[in-house]
């Protein structure tokens, strides 16, 4: 019952927050409406028994990639003007609702019927499959952070001088 | 909440059909209380601050309002409601107006996994630590929209800095307490504390001496987190007038005084968690206190609950006395210390630890041996810190101001 | 468990009304009384000098950038915090340290790495052949 409710309050305000982000006159407060759609989502990861995934949500994207995304948009001075609406615009639109016609259509699609049985989403098993059965995939990820870190501080430098 | 929710249950014979409403009712409740607990705690909190200041600066500090000044955080509370709230003309409104609840709301939720005691907890997370760590990064979101959503250039290097600040010394934060899970061998705060013991010589910060240097970088980066002396320098007033607040007047801006001081007792109660054993009773085990019931059961809740808190104010009272005993770090210093000092420091204590673990497990001879050992050297700390506070009082004597009460 | 993450939205919503219901009584109380000089954004008394929306060092980029990237390392070594005991118990201690040994080292390997290329100096001195033009003032 409480399940159901949540389910859909989080998907509506997901939903909502989406709507926000891209309706939003200013960049920043785009930003807040993406925070508050990434939130939601993460309630939707509790509710699949993720509760790891959905505090990586708020940690990662919520927190570090907003702050990431503030900074840029204050990098770029993406002030209020920055709404001028170019001219292809109304392009832009059309295609985006085509794509997310088609993507929902394929959401519906692949889930409908499916009925696939939820994996053990806990900390400790993550932390059993990240050392045993993905640990090349665990390793391989600090080499692209670091490859990350490189290239930020490339790019970076080029900024500065 | 679960303790309460299946007490009211079995006390009232509450039929299964009802159960999830008593449920949700319960939590709603609890809810409020947290918040309100997280408010008066500021309050209190602010008043300690004051008057610890007032006697380190050998003066007397707040004492007019009510029984030695002890209401005069209702007083400033009552006056910043009742203040024009003024929105610059030139501000974004909507974030302007929006960005104080992010900050309160972002702190207050952390407090719902810090416990009191075996049973005082708003929920006891499987992810606590994370999650605490995850839902104060909200706070850092808050700051940053109201540096730029004021539209004042004070703000927003103020704001700027602050996130600046509050991201960098995260990473050593959250690494500092990662010796914590390790050794525990879980993320619920809770678990953290029953893997503890009641002696110091059953308590995480004296397991080797890597956790000894990660207790007070842990300490150092909180202090950096909530934005306190000597790492103030998002609001330094000589420098940013107020930081991202410049512009903020009355509950607004309470909003964020609210939340930078409940930020402590996050902070603190951290800290006690993973490194002081929580709410741990010296001499009796966590068996004994899952076995009692009804009178001892409430007895060995008020002893936790009061090593707690006791704990938790000498944490806290270690916040405030370094408030008023450092200066404010330079910009280039905060992250210098924090990059170049922190980081580096807490990757080779962990990389130690980790194989500390490996060579003295927890439950070992050695490792027993190592921590009466390391519970001697903090204990040596303790004894020459109270050895120079009380070498600097009677070196001062004739000038200070001491009693408590006026 | 679902009720855990409920108390968690409550006190969400509970921190909301706070304010919210703390405002709207001070609404009640407070004078309201806006004219153009006084909400004027503050600058030292003076008329205040075009917007701040400006645009901002490249610094404060960097270090989020950087930041993120070790928030992701937080994000996959805490869960194995979770179950290193474990392994230790089961006599893979060593395998699982050498793991996260691996891991760790990596990323430490990028933090020595913009050390050295200064980037945590607030206070860049930029060694580099003349700009090709010139920055625009970037108070920081």
């Amino acid at each position: 019952m409480i399940e159901i409710v949540l389910f859909y309050v989080g998907a509506v305000a997901a939903i909502l927050g989406a709507a926000g982000v891209v309706l939003a006159r200013t960049p920043l407060r785009g930003a807040l409406w993406l925070i508050f759609t990434l939130c939601a989502v993460a309630v939707l990861y509790l509710l699949l028994e993720a509760p790891f995934v959905a505090a990586m949500q708020v940690l990662v994207y919520a927190g570090a990639i907003m702050v990431l995304f503030v900074f840029v948009i204050m990098l770029l001075n993406l002030g209020p003007e920055a709404g001028a609406r170019p001219a292809y615009v109304s392009v832009a639109k059309a295609s985006g609702l085509l794509a997310c016609v088609y993507l929902g259509w394929r959401l519906v699609a692949a889930l409908s019927g499916s009925g696939q049985k939820a994996v053990d989403g806990s900390v400790k098993n993550i932390g059993v499959l990240l050392v045993t059965d993905y640990l090349f995939a665990f390793e391989a990820v600090s080499v692209l952070l670091l490859v990350a870190v490189v290239g930020a501080v490339v790019l970076g430098l080029r900024r500065l001088s | 909440m679960r303790a309460l929710v299946d007490l009211l249950n079995r006390s009232f014979a509450v039929p299964a059909v009802y159960q999830p409403y008593l449920a949700a009712g319960v939590i709603f409740v609890l809810a409020f209380v947290i918040v309100v607990f997280a408010a008066v705690y500021s309050g209190v909190l602010i008043f300690a601050e004051r008057r610890v200041a007032g006697r380190i600066m050998s003066r007397i500090g707040p004492n007019r309002v009510g029984p030695h000044g002890l209401l005069q955080f209702v007083a400033d509370a009552v006056k910043l409601i009742v203040k024009e709230d003024i929105i610059p003309d030139a501000s974004d409104r909507p974030l302007y107006r929006f960005a104080p609840y992010l900050m309160t709301m972002g702190v207050f939720a952390g407090f719902v996994v810090l416990p009191l005691s075996p049973h005082v907890i708003g929920a006891d997370l499987n992810i606590g630590l994370l999650y605490v760590l995850a839902i104060t990064a909200i706070a850092v979101v808050g700051v940053l929209m109201s540096g730029w959503a004021s539209n004042s250039k004070w703000s927003l290097f103020g704001g700027m800095r602050s996130a600046a600040q509050i991201v960098s010394y995260e990473i050593p934060n959250a690494l500092a307490l990662l010796p914590g899970v390790l050794l525990a061998g879980t993320l619920s705060t809770q678990a953290i504390i029953r893997a503890q013991g009641g002696w110091p010589w059953e308590w995480y910060v004296f397991h080797s001496p890597m956790m000894l240097a990660l207790f007070v970088i842990y300490f150092i980066a909180a202090l950096a987190e909530g934005a306190r002396i000597p790492f103030d320098l998002p609001e330094g007033e000589s420098e940013l007038v107020a930081g991202y607040f410049t512009e903020y007047t009355g509950f607004r801006f309470a909003a964020y005084f609210v939340g930078e001081l409940a930020h402590t007792w996050i902070a603190g109660s951290l800290a006690v968690i993973v490194f002081l054993g929580g709410w741990q009773i010296p001499g009796v085990s966590v068996a004994e206190i899952d076995a009692a019931q009804g009178g001892m059961l409430w007895l060995y809740e008020a002893l936790a609950l009061a090593i707690f808190v006791l704990k938790m104010i000498f944490v806290v009272f270690l916040m405030i006395q370094l408030r008023w005993t450092l200066p404010r770090v330079r910009v280039d210093q905060m992250m210098v210390i924090c990059w170049k000092y922190l980081l580096p420091i807490t990757f080779v204590a962990l990389f130690l630890i980790l194989g500390f673990m490996l060579v003295w497990p927890w439950e070992s001879v050695g490792g027993l041996l190592w921590r009466v050992a390391m519970t001697a050297v903090g204990l040596g700390v303790v004894v020459v810190y109270f050895w120079r506070v009380r070498y600097n009082i009677v070196a001062a004597r004739d000038r200070l101001y001491l009693k408590f009460w006026i | 468990m679902e009720l855990d993450f409920l108390a968690v939205l409550a006190v969400f919503v509970a921190g909301f009304l706070f304010v919210f219901l703390t405002l709207t009584v001070g609404k009640l109380l407070r004078p309201h009384n806006p004219y153009p000089d006084k909400n004027a954004t503050y600058e030292c008394g003076e008329r205040p000098i075009g917007e701040a929306w400006i645009q901002f060092n490249p610094r404060f980029y960097l270090i989020a950038l950087i930041f993120l990237i070790f928030d992701v390392e937080i994000a996959f070594v805490f869960p194995i915090a979770t179950v290193f005991k474990r392994f230790i118990a089961e006599g893979n201690g060593v395998l699982a340290f050498v793991e996260l040994f691996i891991f760790m080292a990596v990323l430490l390997l990028g933090l020595v790495y913009v050390w050295v290329k200064g980037d945590l100096m607030w206070v860049k001195q930029i060694t580099r052949p003349a700009p090709v033009k010139a920055e625009p003032g970037n108070p920081t």
